[in-house]
């Protein structure tokens, strides 16, 4: 698809929910004759009616049902269809695990799992509208692919390349309305590549999902005070760029990975699994949600808890630096 | 009719004794109760229903079966050996190491097994999924699904049957191998499932509740009691362990191994209802 400065703009105040669903989606079926889109009772919050009016034989809504979803998806799939499963990610990649890993990761249907509003977006919700072990969850699942895109124009991108490629996926979709702009403007965005957005030469800072924005201006921060970070998007969690890394691995000192989840089992303990493979490789800290809950409230207050403001990981990797030097 | 009704029996109790040889290949712990009682379904379904035999068959009319219960893959595994959809070969990999004829059913397509079953309660919802793209699709596939008694404890069963008859999905046939009992005991004393056809008929299902064991009702069943836009339940009422005198009611012989004195004895009991009916 092409894109333009206008429609990267429009796709950032839907979302990246919005973006894939009422932008993205029945554009992308407007071609790929396969498509099939079934929901758990999310419709109009996630911005379906679109979709629903123009393909009403190629939409279903299974109630709030999230382990039937995956199940009728995984049978559509097995006949042929590419079908996309959406509704929170808190319920999806948790209350259907079962179902993803016997029909999606064993058998390997043809379903394209989408979670939304990953990490604490639902804030004020509390824990059980959050998603903060999704990635864990579905990274250790063989034959998944998993992507965390970091702005509405990559999570378009994700589910273009999804509604290609044959097998499972998971994408994760966070942020609500009004996503931050990663990329403002159009970019080749390459599954399972590293994706370095910024240079420099001291630490090297890896971030997915919502947090490579923030990232990036706790970079500018940190350039202010004499500390020069590169910014990497690690958008498909997996399968992982292991060339990638073993490239930062081999030239920086100070590896930092960031991201809106669980410091247990989340991208950071991917990175970290693989970089226990090399004799010398740098030292790495992990930022994310503490291995525990935060109370609820606004985004940003529950971001606090976590350390997650740009502020605080601006803080965090100065003090980590200094202490290296 | 009598003739192949004779035919299904026939089938069924050769499946019996066949899952008695297939103890030379495992040596292990084989599921027997829940596929001694399977028996005459998948007999039925196989010989006479199932429109998945011929090699050229184009997927949207091949019907599916899928083994929702996947401990009863004995019955499965014996049903397509026999009727020469599995080879000799294959069969005897039975329990071996990398073979695809599992304990447990799990999915492969080639040979004929749609779908993986060990874990309970999931595969009515995939089912659901196949029939209900045959109906927006237009494909004539049939699509048909045993799960056992003791899996309807699984909320997700419901879950699903509540969306078949949502759906209309005349063209999926759920049969529950009623044997009333699960792996701990009787269904009636951990779980009972009293007045299924009441529960089901209240869900929007069609319900024909038939002896399991009797070819011609599950045939009749099969062939006929269909109701326009309803999914059909066919409640088959069987004897866990069904053939061999102590396996029958014993939920002990839900997951056992067989041998010594007890291999022997089940293997004489096998011989005779081949050769001399039950």
């Amino acid at each position: 698809m092409k894109v333009n400065s206008i429609m990267i703009k429009t796709w950032a105040k839907l979302g990246q929910r919005g973006a894939v669903f009422a932008a993205a989606l029945p554009n992308i079926a407007e071609k790929n004759k396969k498509i099939r889109l079934l929901t758990a009772d999310l419709a109009l919050l996630s911005g379906m009616d679109r979709f629903r009016a123009a393909y009403p034989e190629k939409f279903l809504n299974v109630g709030i049902a999230e382990q039937n979803m995956i199940g009728i998806a995984a049978g559509m799939a097995m006949e042929g269809e590419c079908v996309f499963a959406a509704t929170y990610a808190s319920f999806i990649a948790v209350r259907s695990l079962e179902q993803i890993r016997q029909h999606l990761s064993h058998m390997q249907c043809n379903v394209k799992v989408v979670g939304s509003s990953a990490g604490v977006v639902a804030a004020k919700s509390g824990i059980s509208h959050w998603a903060t072990e999704d990635i864990a969850f579905m990274r250790v699942l063989p034959n998944l692919t998993v992507f965390s895109p970091a702005d509405s124009l990559e999570a378009v991108k994700a589910a273009e390349y999804a509604a290609e490629y044959e097998g499972p996926v998971y994408i994760r979709l966070s942020g609500g309305l009004n996503c931050p702009v990663v990329y403002n403007m159009d970019y080749q965005f390459t599954p399972g590549e590293l994706m370095k957005i910024r240079e420099g030469m001291d630490v090297a800072v890896i971030a997915t999902g919502l947090m490579v924005f923030e990232t990036l201006k706790a970079a500018e921060m940190l350039e202010k005070q004499g500390i020069s970070c590169a910014v990497y998007n690690m958008h498909t969690i997996k399968p992982m760029d292991r060339d990638g890394l073993k490239k930062i691995f081999m030239q920086y000192q100070l590896l930092v990975t960031v991201e809106e989840h669980n410091v247990l089992g989340g991208m950071g303990s991917a990175v970290a699994e693989y970089k226990a493979e090399f004799q010398k490789s740098p030292r790495q800290i992990l930022i994310g949600m503490p291995d525990s809950f935060a109370q609820a409230g606004s985004q940003r207050y529950v971001w606090e808890q976590m350390g997650l403001i740009d502020w605080q990981i601006a803080e965090r990797i100065k003090r980590e630096w200094e202490r290296k030097s | 009719m009598d003739e192949k009704i004779l035919c299904c029996q026939k089938l069924a109790n050769n499946m019996r004794r066949e899952m008695i040889d297939l103890v030379e290949y495992a040596n292990d712990t084989m599921h027997w109760g829940g596929a001694y009682s399977s028996a005459e379904i998948l007999a039925v379904l196989y010989q006479e229903i199932l429109n998945c035999k011929e090699k050229n068959i184009l997927p949207e009319q091949k019907d599916k079966f899928l083994l929702s219960k996947g401990h009863a893959a004995l019955a499965v595994y014996t049903v397509l050996h026999q009727m020469g959809m599995l080879s000799d070969e294959q069969i005897k990999t039975y329990q071996k190491d990398g073979s695809c004829i599992s304990e447990l059913m799990t999915a492969k397509k080639e040979l004929g097994f749609e779908t993986s079953g060990g874990s309970l309660g999931i595969n009515l919802s995939y089912a659901v999924g196949l029939a209900l793209l045959a109906k927006r699709k237009g494909y004539t596939y049939k699509t048909y699904v045993e799960v056992g008694d003791g899996e309807l404890d699984e909320g997700a069963i419901w879950e699903a049957v509540m969306s078949a008859s949502q759906f209309g999905l005349d063209n999926l046939t759920m049969i529950v191998d009623a044997n009333t009992i699960q792996s701990d005991g009787p269904t009636k004393d951990i779980m009972s499932w009293e007045n299924l056809e009441g529960r089901l008929e209240s869900f929007g299902w069609k319900v024909v509740s038939v002896d399991g064991h009797n070819c011609k009702e599950l045939l009749d069943a099969f062939l006929n009691h269909g109701e326009e836009q309803k999914p059909k339940a066919v409640i088959a009422n069987t004897v866990k362990g069904k053939g061999v005198s102590f396996f029958e009611n014993d939920y002990l012989w839900h997951d056992k191994v067989l041998r010594g004195a007890e291999l022997e004895q089940a293997k004489k009991e096998v011989i005779s209802i081949v050769e001399n009916g039950f």
